[in-house]
């Protein structure tokens, strides 16, 4: 009987516990939404690379800090050009006016709710922010479970689609973006929304794109007023103050939008075209042909093997990090974005010797947590840029931005064909095979 | 014994009827109130007590039927507590006029007040579009659920003679054999207690868990990952704290001697649905979050795919709802029976001592 007693304690200090902390934290978290500074670039941005070691930011001694009045100062500005999560607003005069529509936007935004005819308005808040943030900082509430991370908007990058070639990344075109969203990426948690209405997709495109050219454009903000700031010297960006110095300030701040806008916009204003990619030829998956992408698989050429390992399950390298995460490093996404070999460099940062930065700088902020990311077991048959041939083949022809899967621009056609085939059978093929690769490439790792 | 059957005997057999019918309506309400979260369709008509400007009863009902799903469901779902109001008026109606229990007239009011309480935070919900109020009526929805059901079995023949005569009789067997071994008589009467007790505490905890789930289901977005993380954990900690209580709370009924099989089966069903319900609640994350890291890692489930408001994922996340809100009813059943039957007993034990001395 004594032990009921306990449970009766302890149950009941449980329950009460629960009900108090329920309480506490709604009341305390259902204030109005509103766009979260990027502070954790801010604190990346801080810290200059360091000359000897590029992608190694200095910890010691951060040239220059940013102070509260220019944090505002780049709210403000921001909060001129696009507005609110209740009020979105569209830069004028940057090119954006045929791209974006405002009334697409005004319905994604906002709070959740129908207006007299039945529109469904807050389209974003309601079925994207609880994972990707109401900043589309990747941040929502259910983001730590995830894994991979949703998607931080912010840095402009984005993994599946069909407009980059040739080694080169571009924005997606809308085309690209419906496709996610329609059919969602299989294997992690970013569901299909194919039971929307269309319109109410388009709507959130428009969304989405807007919020990561916001975003970017912060980050743009960002370099550009630490680069006016010295160690005793913090000018604002806009002095909008200053009668005469204003306009000159905010044409420099447009032209810095319009250099993200064109990004997305392409030279006609529509949109980036997606590649075309010339059909299959017939034996592309024939014996042979999986036979030279078996062989490839392994050579230096394509290297796949590198970092997808002997036995393709993804095992061939440990500390791998994507573009959001290398920022949490303190390490410059940028540098590695560039060139297609990015696991060179990173090779020998182990996640436990780079945390200091983040969290010495960022864990404070409620950044989430590195995490290193595997190069996909290609074993399990999951594709989540899609899976049907040519998605295969633009992904090996032009890599997956923000990850250092690298874009192969030395294969032929032939070749590239023989991957993918060799790569759709993969799933199939008896793992208790490995292939034998040549020793010197066995010690690289 | 006489008395109280004296009492029970004047039961309406009209009140017993509502009684039952509003339990029996309240529980598809709450189904449907689930389902208007899971479908987003909290917001589906954007004024309150009209919809789209026509009374709530005269709204055309072509535009309601054929109507968008949203629109469906939201209106249905007003209707259908307008109809558990109506029953809950009736029910007080005639509870008044027939029922001599002074307390069981506090009740019937009570739960009246607690229905037209409970539509108007709906209505404020809507008309103020707060997730913090759409979260609180989502958890005195399963509040007045249980009302109703207890006033349900205040109306059943467990209520007017919990101890059945079969079972009486063994209780009297018992003692006649065992008279002079009071201790073991103590023991048995201790064993009920320890079950009354975790009864209530499984209710209480029951609750909780709802409390907890129904934050996790309205959370706000500009909550941070951090305090979002915190509660789902709470919810999973709680979810193996309601399993433990609940599997003691069998083992407790199964041990105490001379319980009515009403109590046992009720019981067993728990222990049953704690099982879907654990089974459910896995679902609901798979479902909407796919696979936590590492068992996806297998050629089975790592393509798997989340689909926003597919029909699983839909009625997955609305069942395990649901089946919540079914098992704080059971649990609170549960207390009740057993409470009334410890009322008995006691009755029935004063009135043998006042006979024999
Ligand atoms: C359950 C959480 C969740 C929800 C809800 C969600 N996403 Fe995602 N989303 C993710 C995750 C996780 C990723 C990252 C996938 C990856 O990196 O492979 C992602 C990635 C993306 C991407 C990037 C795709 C790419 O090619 O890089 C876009 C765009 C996107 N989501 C848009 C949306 C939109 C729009 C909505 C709302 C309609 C939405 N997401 C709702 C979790 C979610
Ligand atoms: C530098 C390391 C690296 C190399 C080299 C590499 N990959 Fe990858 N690969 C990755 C990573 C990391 C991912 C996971 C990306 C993600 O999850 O977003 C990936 C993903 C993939 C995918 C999954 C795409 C999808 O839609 O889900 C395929 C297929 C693939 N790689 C094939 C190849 C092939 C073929 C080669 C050789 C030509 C290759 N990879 C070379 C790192 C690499």
């Amino acid at each position: 009987m004594k032990q009921f007693h306990n449970n009766r304690h302890q149950g009941v200090r449980i329950a009460s516990i629960a009900v108090l902390v329920c309480s506490v934290l709604l009341t305390a978290c259902s204030d109005p939404a509103y766009f979260q500074f990027n502070e954790s670039y801010v604190q990346a941005a801080q810290w200059k690379p360091d000359v000897a070691k590029p992608q190694m930011r200095k910890l010691e001694n951060p040239v220059v800090l940013l102070i509260e009045s220019q944090k505002e100062n780049i709210s403000t500005i921001l909060e001129g050009a696009f507005g609110t999560p209740d009020n979105p607003r569209i830069p004028g005069g940057v090119g954006l006016g045929d791209f974006l529509s405002m009334s697409k936007l005004q319905q994604a935004a906002g709070p959740v709710e129908r207006d007299e005819a039945h529109i469904p308005r807050g389209l974003y808040r309601q079925h994207c922010a609880h994972c990707h943030g109401v900043t589309g900082d990747g941040q929502g509430p259910t983001a730590s479970f995830l894994n991979p991370y949703p998607r931080d908007y912010r840095l402009g990058q984005f993994k599946f689609k069909m407009t980059d070639a040739g080694g080169t990344f571009k924005k997606p075109s809308k085309e690209d973006l419906k496709t996610t969203l329609l059919q969602g990426i299989p294997g992690t948690a970013m569901p299909s929304f194919r039971v929307l209405a269309g319109t109410d997709i388009n709507q959130m495109i428009d969304y989405v794109i807007y919020l990561a050219i916001r975003g970017e454009v912060e980050r743009s903000l960002i370099n550009a007023t630490l680069e006016i700031t010295t160690s005793d010297e913090h000018p604002l960006l806009v002095e909008f103050d200053n009668g005469v110095k204003k306009a000159d300030d905010l044409a420099f701040v447009k032209e810095m939008i319009s250099n993200v806008v064109i990004q997305w916009v392409g030279p006609d204003k529509t949109g980036n075209a997606q590649r075309t990619i010339a059909a299959a030829p017939d034996n592309w998956n024939s014996p042979a042909s999986v036979k030279i992408g078996r062989t490839l698989f392994f050579q230096g050429k394509a290297n796949c093997f590198s970092c997808h390992g002997q036995t393709a399950i993804g095992d061939g390298q440990k500390n791998l990090y994507d573009n959001w995460t290398l920022e949490l490093l303190g390490l410059d996404p940028s540098a590695s974005d560039a060139s297609a070999g990015a696991e060179a460099d990173v090779e020998d940062i182990s996640l436990e010797s780079q945390l200091y930065f983040y969290n010495e700088h960022l864990a404070g902020i409620g950044a989430l947590k590195p995490r290193a990311i595997s190069p996909r077991n290609l074993r399990l048959g999951n594709f989540r840029g899609g899976r049907r041939p040519i998605d295969i083949y633009q992904r090996i022809t032009s890599g997956i931005q923000g990850t250092p899967m690298p874009g192969n621009t030395k294969l032929t056609e032939a070749e590239t064909w023989g991957l993918v085939a060799y790569v759709l059978s993969l799933p199939y093929e008896a793992s208790s095979r490995p292939q034998s690769a040549p020793t010197f490439q066995r010690d690289r790792n | 014994m006489m008395s109280l059957s004296a009492t029970n005997g004047r039961m309406n057999r009209w009140s017993r009827r509502l009684a039952l019918l509003l339990t029996v309506l309240t529980f598809p309400l709450i189904w449907v109130g689930g389902l208007v979260t899971t479908t987003d369709a909290g917001m589906a008509v954007p004024d309150w007590p009209n919809t789209y400007g026509y009374n709530m009863f005269l709204y055309p009902w072509e535009s309601w039927l054929l109507g968008p799903w949203d629109l469906f469901i939201e209106h249905g779902h007003r209707l259908l507590a307008a109809l558990v109001g109506m029953v809950t008026i009736a029910l007080m109606v005639v509870v008044l006029k027939t029922d001599a229990r002074s307390w069981m007239r506090k009740l019937v009011i009570v739960a009246l007040v607690a229905v037209i309480a409970q539509g108007i935070l709906g209505g404020v919900r809507v008309r103020l579009n707060d997730v913090t109020l759409a979260m609180i009526h989502g958890c005195t929805g399963p509040a007045f659920l249980v009302l109703t059901t207890i006033i349900a079995v205040m109306f059943s023949k467990f209520w007017q003679n919990p101890v059945s005569p079969e079972l009486s009789a063994a209780e009297a067997d018992n003692k006649n054999e065992q008279n002079e071994d009071s201790e073991f008589i103590e023991d048995d009467k201790q064993q009920f207690n320890a079950a009354l007790r975790l009864a209530r505490l499984t209710t209480i905890l029951v609750y909780c868990q709802l409390i907890l789930g129904a934050s996790i289901r309205h959370i706000p977005v500009t909550t941070s990952p951090q305090t979002y993380s915190l509660l789902v954990i709470f919810h999973i900690g709680m979810a193996v704290a309601v399993t433990g209580h609940i599997v003691m709370l069998c083992l407790a009924i199964r041990c105490t001697k001379n319980l009515p099989q009403s109590i046992r089966s009720g019981a067993k069903q728990m222990g049953l649905l704690i099982v879907v319900q654990l089974l459910m609640g896995i679902g609901t994350w798979v479902l909407k979050f796919g696979w936590p890291a590492g068992l996806g890692n297998n050629r089975y489930l790592a393509d798997h795919l989340v689909v926003t408001q597919g029909w699983f994922q839909s009625h997955v996340v609305t069942g395990h709802v649901a089946i919540g809100s079914v098992i704080l009813v059971m649990a609170a059943l549960l207390t009740t029976r057993l409470l009334r039957l410890q009322f008995v007993t006691q009755q029935l034990e004063a009135t043998e001592v006042i006979e024999t001395s």
